[in-house]
């Protein structure tokens, strides 16, 4: 209940292009027969466009740049994020005149940023449940972490797309005393990313790296300066 | 445990004031002078009791409340390797990914606008945008063509955006052509601003006042 209050469940992205269902529902009653097809069409084409958009799934691995630069810390830790990040999806498609798009960030997100705790700490436990003080106790887990994704931003401009992920990260103690609370944000920012098969996915892994990278090299900071302070 | 216990301080009772021959107490035993068994017969029994009365609240503090956890070994999803996992005391945990394919590992060059579309392989997921000017010039020959062009034109200026390549002419130029002229001279790749930017930063906004939560 602990972690549930505080971590509640992701949000699906926002759709900066959406929303235009909702708002036509009352007009749907629009007593002149044209006006009611027109908004009629208008719909029928809005739907069709959002399920023939962009779908994208980023790989879901770390690149060998990441592998090669992490070193990994002598420390054991625990990851907690709620099942339901896997399922965060962002409708965002970065502007009025882009295609619609699709971002699966959470399904790629949970295994890249295993991936990347294995890397970067000799004793890595996943928490697939709730966690309590007394389950940190006993099994000797002296921090965890628990990551949450803030928002994901799309910006989809004439010359390329800029891509950002924002999470928020806190460290807890064995006793769940939050040790350390920060917000990390990766971005990638490339140009003629959509004509490149493959390069929306890329980007899109781009962003979650950096997302990643930014959230273990603070890690092992706040971790290093607990080690040298006891 | 306790069972145990109370068997050692059974048999050792009985065997209290023992020679050291073996034979019982209540046995006959022939030999003369003081019996030296007897202190350290005695010792064992007392050391037993004591441990008896000491298991008491032993057990009050090995008495471990019964935890819904569980620790399994998991295969990571996309690369195999195994990490170690608390799970809820389930019979057999469902698995927390879906399953996935695996792919190789993203080579970030491929986002360099300056590398050619062979140069880097790529056998990750991909998408084609291409089916939305199909569906749409299918649709603009279904005869709601006026309708089409103020719909499809955002839709179309983004994968000009995107794409901007033949394909992108190709499709869009069936779709409605006043409005693919302007995505095209707005998406036009301009060398000088073609880079290839990446950060990654983080900032704390909450720090060691030992705040519980």
């Amino acid at each position: 209940m602990f972690f549930k209050s505080r971590f509640p469940s992701p949000l699906v992205g926002e759709d900066k292009g959406g929303g235009l269902i909702q708002k036509l529902t009352p007009i749907l009653t629009f007593p002149h027969k044209g006006g009611r097809e027109l908004i009629f069409s208008l719909f029928l084409l809005t739907g069709c466009a959002s399920i023939f958009g962009w779908d994208i799934h980023a790989p879901g691995l770390l690149s060998e740049g990441f592998i090669q630069s992490v070193q990994p810390a002598h420390q054991r830790i625990a990851l907690y994020f709620p099942k339901d990040l896997l399922s965060y999806v962002s409708k965002d498609r970065g502007g009025r005149t882009a295609d619609p798009q699709t971002y699966h960030v959470g399904e790629s997100y949970g295994p890249m940023i295993i991936e990347a705790f294995q890397s970067a700490f000799a004793e890595f436990i996943f928490l697939e449940m709730e966690p309590s003080a007394d389950l940190l106790k006993q099994y000797a887990v002296p921090y965890l972490v628990a990551v949450k994704i803030k928002n994901f931003n799309n910006e989809v401009s004439g010359s390329g797309q800029i891509l950002s992920l924002a999470t928020e990260t806190t460290i807890f103690d064995s006793d769940l005393t939050v040790i350390e609370h920060f917000e990390s944000t990766g971005t990638s920012d490339v140009k003629r990313v959509f004509a490149k098969k493959g390069g929306p996915q890329v980007n899109l892994n781009l962003a979650l790296e950096n997302n990643i990278m930014s959230i273990v090299e603070h890690i092992q900071d706040v971790l290093k300066q607990k080690s040298s302070i006891s | 445990m306790k069972k145990i216990l109370k068997f050692f301080v059974i048999t050792s009772m009985a065997n209290v004031g023992a020679p050291p021959c073996g034979r019982p107490l209540s046995s006959v035993c022939g030999q003369k002078g003081r019996c030296r068994g007897l202190p350290l017969q005695f010792c064992l029994a007392m050391t037993w009791i004591f441990l008896i009365f000491l298991s008491n609240p032993i057990y009050a503090s090995e008495v471990i409340p019964e935890m819904d956890s569980q620790v399994i070994v998991r295969e990571h999803p996309k690369t195999g390797k195994p990490y170690i996992v608390i799970a809820a005391k389930d019979s057999i945990p469902a698995p927390f990914f879906p399953d996935s394919k695996k792919f190789s590992r993203p080579d970030y060059h491929l986002l360099d606008p300056k590398v050619k579309l062979d140069q880097i392989p790529y056998d990750g997921p991909y998408s084609d945008s291409k089916r939305i000017y199909i569906f749409a010039a299918t649709l603009a020959t279904l005869g709601v063509g006026g309708l089409v062009g103020a719909a499809v034109m955002p839709a179309s200026a983004a994968g000009g955006a995107a794409s901007g390549g033949a394909g992108y002419l190709a499709a869009g130029g069936a779709v409605a052509a006043g409005t693919v002229t302007a995505a095209v001279a707005n998406t036009a790749p301009n060398p000088k601003n073609d880079e290839f930017v990446q950060a990654s930063e983080s900032k704390s906004i909450y720090k060691e006042n030992r705040k519980r939560l």
